[in-house]
């Protein structure tokens, strides 16, 4: 493989853990503090001598929670980066859940006309949503909104909304790999049961440390 | 016309093996580029607006918890626990695996994850005690789906999304048919080990009961964050979810040490994947059912339900059969976001509780999970004990009956859902 589709691969699950990762730790940051101020309001009801510093520490909180209204409107952006970053991966993974039934029964020439076929049309997909998309962002940039809760930052809307574009761009270019795999005879059909084969490797690396004293 | 196409288009893509989110998308944005008015770019407006539902955003968060509970040790404690609990009786094994499904339903939202994280432990164990496989496979693939009803749920989450309806009391109504359900298949389970004389474990003592528990408090101590900080106000279904991630990463790093910091990335790389295909299905699904409200089909069909002067009953049974064949050949999500909004204008005219409505959905999604072609647990559980996919299925069809049974339950005793809510006040 080469070096710059190996950067790709390791950046594209780098991107999806940071995102996730990020978007998670925000969410609990903010719950953390909106429900911790009211805690140590409390405590300073019940300890006199140390009212004041408990006091002022709750207001401190208090404060940071309501700073951090943009969390939300963060988490949010995030959420739609992972999704739209991901697609792409998921392409490569083979992680897409699909029905394949009806194929799997065919003779072997058969199916590699109908995945053929199937990848075309999966391709013609990604490039209506890129163009739908790719629309929407130049209309958005046109416009210069700010984002909702973000404007602050200097975050435009269009800022957000690019991954779209982009996260369909890249899932035509895989789709575009797969074809091209199909073609050589490497691949037979387009990829697994998704959740079913996850959950499960999740269980066994979980049964391989189980299994040691 | 335009209904015909739309479906025809999604099952013509469907069956020559394109991802169902594809199929989705793919014929919802046809048949509005085609049919309607609307402009090219209102198709990625509606795909993006899925991740703008601060609702949806638990999903992503109940899976990196289950994820976490899977890679660290929490499932095998739990296991542990249930055998100290129950092991004593008759075919106790058994009924172990089943409480430990609940145990483990009660921390995690997906029911491929709960067969996977009791069944790749618990099966194996059962063969060894003198239980035949096929039992084994049969009993953890049907508990696993009580992942989805007993709170925290993923196909809630998507119910309440798709129908604005509160998070929080449909993971209250879940929690009683969750725990019926379970206790339906353990009594089945004692009745059919008298009958077959199945094998018992020494009854475990007092002391060992106490000690397995300690060692699954963790745990368990979780279902009480969820629940109770839901249901106290503390915070809402999305945070609790991100509070129960945290949690999880942290006992398994801090507290039983099963994981090190350096795995951590894996286990949520594996939860983004996850999130990924399981967000890109439901924000097709979205797109789909977009085109669905704009051609006014909830509407038609619900005119047309009310004049033929449909009763709650007989349109109950109408639901319950058109979600059980959807269920087996579509993804839960999928399935509630396209069908929820058509049947749930239905349901308020006729009188039927939304929340009831909900669970009805729920426990037919449990089924479609357990029946060929695409039910994601009869994969999950042919995959762990290596056995072929027709002698899984063949496995799961007895333990059918139970569930039907239950589904009817269900239906028509709207009280197993809507007591516990109501009586907190909900």
């Amino acid at each position: 493989m080469n070096p710059v589709a190996r950067a790709w691969n390791q950046l594209e699950e780098v991107l999806v853990c940071i995102l996730l990762a990020g978007m998670t730790l925000v969410t609990f940051i903010y719950v953390l503090l909106n429900n911790l101020y009211s805690v140590f309001y409390s405590l300073a009801d019940t300890i006199p001598f140390a009212e004041d510093a408990l006091f002022s520490i709750g207001d401190g909180i208090l404060y940071l929670a309501q700073e951090m209204t943009w969390s939300i409107a963060l988490s949010k952006a995030m959420f739609g980066w992972l999704i739209f970053i991901g697609l792409a991966w998921g392409v490569r993974l083979g992680a897409h859940i699909g029905v394949d039934l009806l194929v799997r029964n065919f003779t072997l020439g058969a199916q590699k006309a109908v995945a053929l076929i199937a990848v075309g049309i999966c391709l013609a997909y990604c490039a209506l949503m890129a163009y739908s998309s790719e629309e929407w962002v130049a209309a958005l940039l046109r416009a210069g909104i700010g984002a909702e809760d973000l404007d602050r930052f200097g975050i435009m809307q269009w800022h957000i909304v690019m991954i779209v574009p982009i996260g369909f761009g890249l899932m035509f270019l895989r789709f575009l790999q797969v074809f091209v795999r199909i073609l050589r005879n490497q691949q037979l059909g387009l990829g697994g049961h998704g959740e079913a084969e996850d959950a499960l490797k999740l269980a066994t690396e979980n049964k391989a440390e189980g299994t040691k004293p | 016309m335009t209904i015909a196409f739309l479906f025809i288009a999604l099952f013509a893509l469907m069956f020559i093996g394109i991802p169902v989110a594809i199929s989705l998308g793919l014929s919802g944005a046809m048949t509005i580029l085609m049919f309607s008015n609307d402009s090219v770019r209102s198709l990625a407006i509606k795909l993006f607006e899925s991740s703008e539902h601060y609702t949806l955003m638990a999903i992503p968060f109940f899976l990196l918890a289950g994820a976490f509970m899977t890679t660290g040790g929490v499932a095998h404690r739990l296991i542990d626990f249930a055998n100290a609990c129950v092991g004593h009786i008759k075919g106790g094994l058994a009924i172990a695996a089943i409480m430990a499904c609940m145990l483990f339903a009660a921390l995690s939202g997906s029911s491929p994850a709960t067969v996977a994280a009791v069944g790749s432990i618990v099966i194996a164990g059962m063969v060894r005690s003198g239980y035949k496989q096929d039992f084994a496979a049969g009993i953890v693939c049907n508990a696993g789906t009580l992942g989805i009803l007993i709170p925290p749920s993923i196909v809630m989450v998507v119910y309440a999304t798709a129908t604005e309806t509160s998070v929080g009391k449909l993971f209250m109504a879940g929690v009683v048919p969750g725990l019926l359900l379970g206790v339906f298949l353990m009594v089945t389970i004692y009745i059919l080990a008298h009958v077959k004389d199945m094998p018992a474990l020494p009854r475990a003592s007092f002391q060992e009961v106490l000690r397995t528990g300690r060692r699954a408090i963790w745990g368990l101590l979780l279902i009480v964050i969820i629940l109770g900080g839901i249901y106290s106000g503390m915070f809402t279904p999305t945070e609790a979810a991100a509070v129960a991630a945290i949690y999880a990463a942290f006992v398994a790093i801090f507290i039983h040490r099963d994981m090190t910091f350096r795995q951590c990335p894996r286990t949520v790389v594996e939860a983004g994947k996850l999130s990924v295909v399981l967000m890109f299905i439901i924000a097709n699904a979205m797109l789909f059912a977009h085109v669905l409200t704009t051609e006014q089909i909830p509407q038609s069909i619900t005119a047309w339900v009310v004049e033929q002067g449909f009763s709650p009953i007989e349109f109950l049974i109408v639901v319950n059969i058109v979600l059980l064949v959807a269920g087996t050949f579509m993804e839960p999500s999928a399935i509630i976001l396209i069908l929820a909004p058509i049947l749930f204008p239905i349901a308020m005219q006729l009188g039927i509780d939304p929340i009831h409505l909900g669970i009805i959905m729920v426990v037919n999604m449990e089924i479609g999970l357990i029946t060929p072609p695409t039910g994601l647990n009869l994969f999950v559980t042919s995959a762990v004990t290596g056995m072929p996919l027709t002698r899984t299925i063949k496995a799961v069809s007895p333990w059918l009956l139970v569930m039907l049974a239950f589904l009817i339950l269900v239906t028509y005793v709207p009280f197993i859902s809507l007591g516990l809510p109501e009586w907190l006040g909900m």
